[in-house]
Protein backbone atom coordinates (compact mmCIF):
# COMPACT_ATOMS: atom_id res chain seq x y z
CA UNK A 1 0.00 0.00 0.00
CA UNK A 2 1.24 3.46 -0.84
CA UNK A 3 2.11 5.44 2.30
CA UNK A 4 0.14 8.58 1.54
CA UNK A 5 -1.53 11.03 3.87
CA UNK A 6 -4.98 9.92 4.95
CA UNK A 7 -7.46 12.78 5.04
CA UNK A 8 -9.44 13.08 8.26
CA UNK A 9 -12.75 12.62 6.43
CA UNK A 10 -11.60 9.33 4.92
CA UNK A 11 -10.13 8.24 8.25
CA UNK A 12 -13.43 8.91 10.01
CA UNK A 13 -15.38 7.15 7.29
CA UNK A 14 -13.30 4.00 7.82
CA UNK A 15 -13.55 4.41 11.57
CA UNK A 16 -17.34 4.66 11.40
CA UNK A 17 -17.46 1.49 9.32
CA UNK A 18 -15.24 -0.44 11.74
CA UNK A 19 -17.19 0.76 14.77
CA UNK A 20 -20.49 -0.24 13.14
CA UNK A 21 -21.62 3.37 12.91
CA UNK A 22 -21.50 3.80 9.15
CA UNK A 23 -24.76 5.12 7.72
CA UNK A 24 -24.14 3.28 4.46
CA UNK A 25 -22.13 0.12 5.25
CA UNK A 26 -23.26 -1.78 2.15
CA UNK A 27 -22.08 0.99 -0.14
CA UNK A 28 -18.81 1.19 1.74
CA UNK A 29 -18.27 -2.56 1.29
CA UNK A 30 -19.02 -2.23 -2.42
CA UNK A 31 -16.32 0.41 -2.68
CA UNK A 32 -13.90 -1.78 -0.74
CA UNK A 33 -14.50 -4.66 -3.12
CA UNK A 34 -13.21 -2.61 -6.02
CA UNK A 35 -10.63 -0.44 -4.26
CA UNK A 36 -7.51 -2.24 -3.03
CA UNK A 37 -6.08 0.85 -1.33
CA UNK A 38 -9.26 1.37 0.66
CA UNK A 39 -9.34 -2.31 1.62
CA UNK A 40 -5.78 -2.19 2.89
CA UNK A 41 -6.40 1.09 4.69
CA UNK A 42 -9.34 -0.50 6.50
CA UNK A 43 -7.18 -3.43 7.59
CA UNK A 44 -4.46 -1.12 8.92
CA UNK A 45 -7.00 0.88 10.86
CA UNK A 46 -8.62 -2.28 12.23
CA UNK A 47 -5.21 -3.37 13.53
CA UNK A 48 -4.52 0.03 15.06
CA UNK A 49 -7.84 0.05 16.85
CA UNK A 50 -7.13 -3.45 18.15
CA UNK A 51 -3.73 -2.27 19.45
CA UNK A 52 -5.47 0.50 21.37
CA UNK A 53 -8.14 -1.81 22.75
CA UNK A 54 -5.47 -4.29 23.79
CA UNK A 55 -3.59 -1.49 25.55
CA UNK A 56 -6.74 -0.52 27.43
CA UNK A 57 -7.54 -4.11 28.30
CA UNK A 58 -4.03 -4.86 29.58
CA UNK A 59 -4.00 -1.68 31.65
CA UNK A 60 -7.35 -2.56 33.19
CA UNK A 61 -6.31 -6.11 34.05
CA UNK A 62 -3.04 -4.85 35.55
CA UNK A 63 -4.89 -2.26 37.65
CA UNK A 64 -7.31 -4.88 38.96
CA UNK A 65 -4.46 -7.21 39.79
CA UNK A 66 -2.62 -4.41 41.59
CA UNK A 67 -5.70 -3.46 43.58
CA UNK A 68 -6.27 -7.07 44.48
CA UNK A 69 -2.67 -7.43 45.62
CA UNK A 70 -2.71 -4.28 47.73
CA UNK A 71 -6.02 -5.24 49.32
CA UNK A 72 -4.56 -8.56 50.37
CA UNK A 73 -0.83 -8.34 51.04
CA UNK A 74 -0.56 -12.12 51.13
CA UNK A 75 -1.49 -12.32 47.44
CA UNK A 76 1.44 -10.27 46.21
CA UNK A 77 5.01 -10.91 45.22
CA UNK A 78 6.14 -13.83 47.28
CA UNK A 79 9.02 -16.23 47.49
CA UNK A 80 8.88 -19.57 45.75
CA UNK A 81 6.39 -21.82 47.45
CA UNK A 82 7.07 -25.51 47.51
CA UNK A 83 3.99 -26.61 49.39
CA UNK A 84 1.06 -24.30 49.12
CA UNK A 85 -1.29 -24.27 52.07
CA UNK A 86 -4.98 -24.71 51.46
CA UNK A 87 -5.55 -21.09 52.51
CA UNK A 88 -3.10 -19.80 49.92
CA UNK A 89 -4.68 -21.86 47.22
CA UNK A 90 -8.11 -20.54 48.14
CA UNK A 91 -6.88 -16.95 48.11
CA UNK A 92 -5.27 -17.33 44.72
CA UNK A 93 -8.37 -19.05 43.38
CA UNK A 94 -10.47 -16.13 44.63
CA UNK A 95 -8.15 -13.65 42.91
CA UNK A 96 -8.22 -15.64 39.72
CA UNK A 97 -12.02 -15.86 39.84
CA UNK A 98 -12.25 -12.10 40.33
CA UNK A 99 -9.94 -11.41 37.40
CA UNK A 100 -11.76 -13.91 35.23
CA UNK A 101 -15.11 -12.35 36.08
CA UNK A 102 -13.93 -8.83 35.33
CA UNK A 103 -12.21 -9.87 32.12
CA UNK A 104 -15.32 -11.71 30.98
CA UNK A 105 -17.36 -8.63 31.80
CA UNK A 106 -15.09 -6.56 29.56
CA UNK A 107 -15.55 -9.07 26.79
CA UNK A 108 -19.28 -8.87 27.24
CA UNK A 109 -19.59 -5.10 27.29
CA UNK A 110 -21.58 -2.78 26.71
CA UNK A 111 -22.36 -1.36 30.14
CA UNK A 112 -25.81 -0.76 31.63
CA UNK A 113 -26.24 2.67 29.99
CA UNK A 114 -25.36 1.27 26.58
CA UNK A 115 -27.68 -1.66 27.11
CA UNK A 116 -30.56 0.66 27.99
CA UNK A 117 -29.86 2.75 24.92
CA UNK A 118 -29.72 -0.34 22.71
CA UNK A 119 -33.04 -1.50 24.10
CA UNK A 120 -34.98 1.78 24.07
CA UNK A 121 -33.46 4.06 21.47
CA UNK A 122 -34.97 3.81 18.02
CA UNK A 123 -34.28 6.54 15.48
CA UNK A 124 -37.44 8.45 14.63
CA UNK A 125 -38.61 7.17 11.21
CA UNK A 126 -39.23 10.73 9.95
CA UNK A 127 -42.26 12.28 8.34
CA UNK A 128 -43.94 11.13 5.16
CA UNK A 129 -42.29 13.48 2.72
CA UNK A 130 -45.29 15.08 0.96
CA UNK A 131 -47.12 15.83 4.21
CA UNK A 132 -44.52 17.52 6.38
CA UNK A 133 -45.64 20.31 8.65
CA UNK A 134 -43.45 22.96 7.10
CA UNK A 135 -44.82 22.43 3.60
CA UNK A 136 -41.40 23.33 2.34
CA UNK A 137 -39.52 21.68 -0.52
CA UNK A 138 -36.14 22.23 1.11
CA UNK A 139 -37.41 20.60 4.29
CA UNK A 140 -38.67 17.58 2.31
CA UNK A 141 -35.36 17.31 0.53
CA UNK A 142 -33.51 17.08 3.86
CA UNK A 143 -36.13 14.64 5.15
CA UNK A 144 -35.26 12.32 2.25
CA UNK A 145 -31.60 12.46 3.34
CA UNK A 146 -32.65 11.78 6.93
CA UNK A 147 -34.69 8.75 5.93
CA UNK A 148 -31.79 7.46 3.83
CA UNK A 149 -29.51 7.68 6.87
CA UNK A 150 -27.46 10.52 5.36
CA UNK A 151 -27.63 12.45 8.63
CA UNK A 152 -24.79 14.95 8.03
CA UNK A 153 -26.49 16.05 4.79
CA UNK A 154 -29.86 16.42 6.51
CA UNK A 155 -28.27 18.36 9.37
CA UNK A 156 -26.52 20.75 6.98
CA UNK A 157 -29.75 21.43 5.07
CA UNK A 158 -31.94 21.83 8.15
CA UNK A 159 -29.42 24.11 9.82
CA UNK A 160 -29.71 26.47 6.86
CA UNK A 161 -33.51 26.49 7.21
CA UNK A 162 -33.29 27.02 10.95
CA UNK A 163 -31.55 30.36 10.49
CA UNK A 164 -34.68 31.82 8.92
CA UNK A 165 -37.19 29.87 10.99
CA UNK A 166 -35.68 29.33 14.45
CA UNK A 167 -39.01 28.71 16.21
CA UNK A 168 -40.24 25.97 13.86
CA UNK A 169 -40.70 23.02 16.21
CA UNK A 170 -40.96 20.42 13.40
CA UNK A 171 -37.64 21.58 12.04
CA UNK A 172 -36.01 21.66 15.47
CA UNK A 173 -37.34 18.23 16.39
CA UNK A 174 -36.08 16.48 13.26
CA UNK A 175 -32.80 18.37 13.34
CA UNK A 176 -32.37 17.10 16.92
CA UNK A 177 -33.16 13.56 15.77
CA UNK A 178 -30.62 13.82 12.96
CA UNK A 179 -27.98 15.10 15.39
CA UNK A 180 -28.74 12.24 17.75
CA UNK A 181 -28.61 9.66 14.97
CA UNK A 182 -25.28 11.12 13.85
CA UNK A 183 -24.01 10.81 17.44
CA UNK A 184 -23.71 14.57 17.93
CA UNK A 185 -25.33 14.15 21.31
CA UNK A 186 -24.47 17.55 22.78
CA UNK A 187 -26.13 19.33 19.83
CA UNK A 188 -29.14 17.02 20.08
CA UNK A 189 -29.51 17.75 23.80
CA UNK A 190 -29.57 21.50 23.24
CA UNK A 191 -32.37 21.16 20.69
CA UNK A 192 -34.38 18.67 22.75
CA UNK A 193 -34.09 20.92 25.81
CA UNK A 194 -35.68 23.79 23.89
CA UNK A 195 -38.52 21.59 22.67
CA UNK A 196 -39.09 20.06 26.12
CA UNK A 197 -39.54 23.54 27.54
CA UNK A 198 -42.30 24.27 25.02
CA UNK A 199 -45.31 22.49 26.52
CA UNK A 200 -47.56 23.56 23.63
CA UNK A 201 -45.49 21.87 20.95
CA UNK A 202 -46.88 18.64 19.52
CA UNK A 203 -43.34 17.28 19.81
CA UNK A 204 -43.07 18.06 23.52
CA UNK A 205 -43.47 14.52 24.90
CA UNK A 206 -41.31 12.91 22.24
CA UNK A 207 -38.60 15.53 22.67
CA UNK A 208 -38.65 15.01 26.42
CA UNK A 209 -38.27 11.25 26.00
CA UNK A 210 -35.43 11.65 23.52
CA UNK A 211 -33.74 14.19 25.78
CA UNK A 212 -33.80 11.58 28.52
CA UNK A 213 -32.28 8.98 26.16
CA UNK A 214 -29.61 11.49 25.15
CA UNK A 215 -28.59 11.79 28.82
CA UNK A 216 -28.44 7.99 28.95
CA UNK A 217 -26.24 8.09 25.87
CA UNK A 218 -23.92 10.53 27.65
CA UNK A 219 -23.77 8.21 30.69
CA UNK A 220 -24.90 11.26 32.68
CA UNK A 221 -26.15 9.45 35.79
CA UNK A 222 -27.08 12.66 37.61
CA UNK A 223 -29.28 13.99 34.79
CA UNK A 224 -30.84 10.56 34.31
CA UNK A 225 -31.76 10.19 37.97
CA UNK A 226 -33.04 13.78 38.34
CA UNK A 227 -35.05 13.71 35.14
CA UNK A 228 -38.78 14.39 35.54
CA UNK A 229 -41.28 13.94 32.74
CA UNK A 230 -44.41 16.08 32.41
CA UNK A 231 -47.49 14.66 34.06
CA UNK A 232 -49.42 12.49 31.63
CA UNK A 233 -46.39 11.78 29.47
CA UNK A 234 -46.78 8.49 27.60
CA UNK A 235 -43.11 7.80 28.40
CA UNK A 236 -43.38 8.15 32.19
CA UNK A 237 -43.29 4.39 32.84
CA UNK A 238 -40.23 3.85 30.64
CA UNK A 239 -38.36 6.75 32.23
CA UNK A 240 -39.11 5.45 35.68
CA UNK A 241 -38.06 1.88 34.80
CA UNK A 242 -34.77 3.06 33.31
CA UNK A 243 -34.02 5.27 36.33
CA UNK A 244 -34.56 2.27 38.57
CA UNK A 245 -32.36 0.09 36.38
CA UNK A 246 -29.50 2.61 36.35
CA UNK A 247 -29.66 3.50 40.02
CA UNK A 248 -26.40 1.80 40.80
CA UNK B 1 2.13 -23.71 39.55
CA UNK B 2 2.71 -23.37 43.29
CA UNK B 3 3.32 -27.09 43.45
CA UNK B 4 5.57 -26.88 40.44
CA UNK B 5 8.27 -24.35 41.45
CA UNK B 6 6.17 -21.26 40.85
CA UNK B 7 5.47 -18.25 43.06
CA UNK B 8 2.25 -16.31 43.55
CA UNK B 9 3.73 -13.53 41.44
CA UNK B 10 4.50 -16.02 38.65
CA UNK B 11 0.93 -17.27 38.83
CA UNK B 12 -0.46 -13.75 38.50
CA UNK B 13 1.78 -12.95 35.52
CA UNK B 14 0.90 -16.16 33.73
CA UNK B 15 -2.79 -15.69 34.41
CA UNK B 16 -2.74 -12.12 33.04
CA UNK B 17 -0.99 -13.29 29.91
CA UNK B 18 -3.42 -16.17 29.46
CA UNK B 19 -6.46 -13.95 29.89
CA UNK B 20 -5.07 -11.53 27.30
CA UNK B 21 -4.68 -14.43 24.88
CA UNK B 22 -8.29 -15.40 25.54
CA UNK B 23 -9.41 -11.79 25.00
CA UNK B 24 -7.71 -11.37 21.64
CA UNK B 25 -8.94 -14.72 20.39
CA UNK B 26 -12.50 -13.78 21.36
CA UNK B 27 -12.13 -10.35 19.70
CA UNK B 28 -10.99 -11.95 16.48
CA UNK B 29 -13.53 -14.77 16.56
CA UNK B 30 -10.90 -17.48 16.55
CA UNK B 31 -12.28 -19.62 19.34
CA UNK B 32 -14.13 -22.83 18.75
CA UNK B 33 -17.44 -23.60 20.41
CA UNK B 34 -15.98 -25.81 23.11
CA UNK B 35 -13.82 -22.90 24.24
CA UNK B 36 -16.58 -20.28 24.31
CA UNK B 37 -18.77 -22.59 26.36
CA UNK B 38 -16.03 -23.11 28.94
CA UNK B 39 -13.54 -20.20 28.89
CA UNK B 40 -12.21 -21.15 32.32
CA UNK B 41 -10.97 -24.53 31.07
CA UNK B 42 -9.35 -22.86 28.06
CA UNK B 43 -7.65 -20.35 30.33
CA UNK B 44 -6.34 -23.12 32.50
CA UNK B 45 -4.89 -24.96 29.51
CA UNK B 46 -3.21 -21.83 28.14
CA UNK B 47 -1.79 -20.90 31.54
CA UNK B 48 -0.52 -24.43 32.08
CA UNK B 49 1.20 -24.44 28.73
CA UNK B 50 2.77 -21.06 29.39
CA UNK B 51 4.13 -22.24 32.69
CA UNK B 52 5.66 -25.27 31.04
CA UNK B 53 7.37 -22.89 28.60
CA UNK B 54 8.75 -20.94 31.56
CA UNK B 55 10.03 -24.11 33.20
CA UNK B 56 11.77 -25.09 29.97
CA UNK B 57 13.40 -21.67 29.70
CA UNK B 58 16.98 -20.92 30.76
CA UNK B 59 16.05 -19.69 34.23
CA UNK B 60 14.43 -23.00 35.09
CA UNK B 61 16.55 -25.43 33.11
CA UNK B 62 17.31 -27.46 36.21
CA UNK B 63 13.65 -27.80 37.09
CA UNK B 64 11.82 -30.78 35.74
CA UNK B 65 8.13 -30.09 34.98
CA UNK B 66 5.77 -32.26 37.01
CA UNK B 67 3.23 -32.46 34.17
CA UNK B 68 2.79 -34.97 31.42
CA UNK B 69 3.46 -32.81 28.33
CA UNK B 70 1.87 -35.35 26.01
CA UNK B 71 -1.53 -34.22 27.21
CA UNK B 72 -1.33 -30.58 26.15
CA UNK B 73 -4.46 -29.98 24.06
CA UNK B 74 -4.47 -28.78 20.46
CA UNK B 75 -6.45 -25.65 21.30
CA UNK B 76 -3.40 -24.22 23.04
CA UNK B 77 -1.71 -23.88 19.64
CA UNK B 78 -4.01 -20.93 19.05
CA UNK B 79 -2.37 -19.21 21.98
CA UNK B 80 1.08 -19.22 20.35
CA UNK B 81 -0.14 -17.21 17.34
CA UNK B 82 -2.07 -14.89 19.62
CA UNK B 83 0.96 -14.25 21.82
CA UNK B 84 3.07 -13.20 18.86
CA UNK B 85 0.28 -10.92 17.69
CA UNK B 86 -0.14 -9.44 21.17
CA UNK B 87 3.58 -8.69 21.36
CA UNK B 88 3.50 -6.80 18.04
CA UNK B 89 0.39 -4.83 18.98
CA UNK B 90 1.82 -3.95 22.38
CA UNK B 91 5.04 -2.74 20.74
CA UNK B 92 3.06 -0.33 18.59
CA UNK B 93 0.89 0.88 21.47
CA UNK B 94 3.99 1.55 23.56
CA UNK B 95 5.02 4.23 21.06
CA UNK B 96 2.05 6.41 21.94
CA UNK B 97 2.48 9.25 24.40
CA UNK B 98 0.27 9.58 27.48
CA UNK B 99 -2.09 12.09 25.90
CA UNK B 100 -2.70 9.85 22.89
CA UNK B 101 -3.30 6.86 25.12
CA UNK B 102 -5.77 8.76 27.26
CA UNK B 103 -7.84 9.89 24.27
CA UNK B 104 -7.66 6.69 22.24
CA UNK B 105 -8.36 4.45 25.25
CA UNK B 106 -11.49 6.37 26.07
CA UNK B 107 -12.74 6.43 22.51
CA UNK B 108 -11.91 2.93 21.25
CA UNK B 109 -11.74 0.86 24.44
CA UNK B 110 -14.20 2.55 26.80
CA UNK B 111 -16.33 3.59 23.80
CA UNK B 112 -17.03 7.09 25.11
CA UNK B 113 -18.13 9.68 22.56
CA UNK B 114 -16.06 12.76 21.72
CA UNK B 115 -18.25 15.12 23.75
CA UNK B 116 -17.83 13.01 26.89
CA UNK B 117 -14.06 12.75 26.46
CA UNK B 118 -13.88 16.50 25.88
CA UNK B 119 -15.82 17.07 29.08
CA UNK B 120 -13.57 14.73 31.08
CA UNK B 121 -10.36 16.27 29.71
CA UNK B 122 -11.60 19.85 29.85
CA UNK B 123 -11.00 20.69 26.20
CA UNK B 124 -13.13 21.39 23.14
CA UNK B 125 -14.70 18.43 21.35
CA UNK B 126 -12.98 19.49 18.11
CA UNK B 127 -9.60 19.28 19.85
CA UNK B 128 -10.33 15.70 20.92
CA UNK B 129 -11.29 14.87 17.34
CA UNK B 130 -8.00 16.30 16.09
CA UNK B 131 -5.91 14.59 18.77
CA UNK B 132 -7.58 11.27 18.01
CA UNK B 133 -6.83 11.66 14.30
CA UNK B 134 -3.23 12.72 14.92
CA UNK B 135 -2.59 9.81 17.29
CA UNK B 136 -4.12 7.26 14.96
CA UNK B 137 -1.97 8.62 12.13
CA UNK B 138 1.04 8.05 14.34
CA UNK B 139 -0.01 4.41 14.74
CA UNK B 140 -0.65 4.17 11.01
CA UNK B 141 2.92 5.25 10.32
CA UNK B 142 4.12 2.46 12.59
CA UNK B 143 2.08 -0.18 10.79
CA UNK B 144 5.16 -2.03 9.59
CA UNK B 145 5.70 -2.98 13.22
CA UNK B 146 2.23 -4.49 13.41
CA UNK B 147 1.96 -6.36 10.19
CA UNK B 148 5.55 -6.84 9.18
CA UNK B 149 4.72 -4.70 6.16
CA UNK B 150 7.33 -2.49 4.63
CA UNK B 151 6.76 1.18 5.42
Amino acid sequence: MKQQALHIARFEEIEAYLLGRSSEPAQFEERMASDLDLREEVEVQRENMLAVELGGFSRTIAEISKRNASADPVVGPAPVVRRASTLWVLRIAAGVALLLGVAWWFLARPDAFDQVLAEYYVADPGLPVPMSATNDAAFHDAMVDYKMGAYPKAIAKWNVLLVNDPQNDTLRYYLANAQMADVNVVEAIQLYQGLSADTKSVFHDKAEWRLFLAYVHMHDAEQVQNFKVASGSPYAAEVSAIQELLKE
Amino acid sequence: MLQNRGSVSDAQDVFQEAITVLWINVKEGRLQEDVTSDPGAYLFRVAKNKWLDVLRSAGHKHSAPMVDEKHIPQTVELADDAEERIRRLQAVYSNLDEKCRAVLDQFYFERKDLATIALVMGVEEESIRTIKYRCMMKLRNLKHLIGGEEA
